[in-house]
């Protein structure tokens, strides 16, 4: 049974308070990744569908009604339809599926596959093409796609100048695009 | 524009080459959570969505619509009751019936449809 602080912040929330909201799709997030994240094993998807989640959300505030229940079930329901939508749209196109390497060849110029990236043995190639590269390439892969920093801050971490962040990030993808082709020889 | 030999002009192949590595450097990460950078934009951009004029307004009109909504309904209440009370009156007064059931029906109806279509 919900007591009265939190219908009260049902009812901010329905009417859009910033604060509520703000603290609100901070706790949602995580949770909402890890619900994507055990059905397909994906982090970019998982991040694409967070965030389509909570735009629907925002753009459907005026479908919640808090007499119904918590805003955190109605999320829910909300990610439950996307989770649904996103089954719809892999079962009306073709299946990926194959040998890994023969997409790693393809990278700068086909989209990878979700498919193949929901493979443990896709996550596990990668680590190995990543533990080949030079320390600094690896922080500033790790720090530009995992962290999700600008260059700006990364430069700011490194100590270093933008263009040095910036040419340093080319020469690691460059690397990377190298070792993960030639994994299809060893 | 640079080609290169696929024949895709260069920079569609660098966007490519950099969609493809963001993907798979996530990959290679362990942790379940999203990354921080993330959530802080996600948290802005849905913020900076919920201020927009139009989301804001919808929230607005959904409390305006239900507070004509029960204004309808008690005022259909009233219109109801007055209509009974004034053909109760007429009948005590012995004013012709049949003019007054007419009189008092078309008002009914008309208030009816008014205030039918602010409940629906």
């Amino acid at each position: 049974m919900p007591d009265e602080l939190e219908k009260r912040n049902w009812a901010g929330f329905a009417k859009g308070d910033p604060d509520i909201w703000r603290e609100f799709i901070n706790r949602q997030i995580p949770l909402l990744f890890g619900i994507f994240m055990k059905r397909w094993p994906n982090p970019s998807l998982a991040e694409e569908l967070v965030q389509r989640s909570i735009f629907d959300a925002v753009r459907g505030l005026d479908s919640y009604n808090p007499l119904k229940g918590s805003p955190e079930e109605w999320l829910l329901g909300i990610a439950r339809n996307n989770i649904r939508l996103e089954i719809r749209k892999r079962a009306a196109r073709p299946t990926a599926n194959g040998d890994i390497s023969r997409y790693l060849q393809t990278i700068d110029t086909e989209p990878l596959p979700d498919e193949i990236l929901e493979r443990r043995e896709t996550a596990e190639m990668v680590r190995l093409a990543m533990s080949r590269l030079k320390s600094k390439e690896q922080a500033v892969l790790r720090a530009r796609y995992t962290e999700g920093l600008m260059v700006d801050e990364i430069a700011g971490q490194m100590q270093t100048t933008e263009k040095a962040v910036y040419n340093l990030l080319y020469r690691a993808k460059i690397s990377l695009r190298r070792e993960l082709k030639l994994m299809k020889s060893s | 524009m640079n080609l290169k030999n696929d024949n895709l002009p260069f920079d569609d192949s660098a966007a490519q080459l950099e969609k493809n590595i963001s993907r798979l450097v996530k990959l290679a990460d362990d942790s379940n959570k999203p990354g921080r950078a993330f959530t802080r934009s996600l948290i802005n951009s849905a913020l900076d969505e919920l201020k927009r004029p139009e989301i804001k307004e919808k929230g607005i009109t959904s409390e305006v619509s239900c507070w004509r909504r029960a204004m309808g309904w008690a005022a259909m209440f009233a219109a109801a009751c007055g209509a009974g009370l004034a053909f109760v009156l007429s009948v005590l007064l012995e004013i012709n019936a049949f003019f007054t059931v007419i009189v008092f029906f078309l008002m009914f109806a008309n208030w009816m449809t008014y205030f039918g279509g602010l409940i629906l």
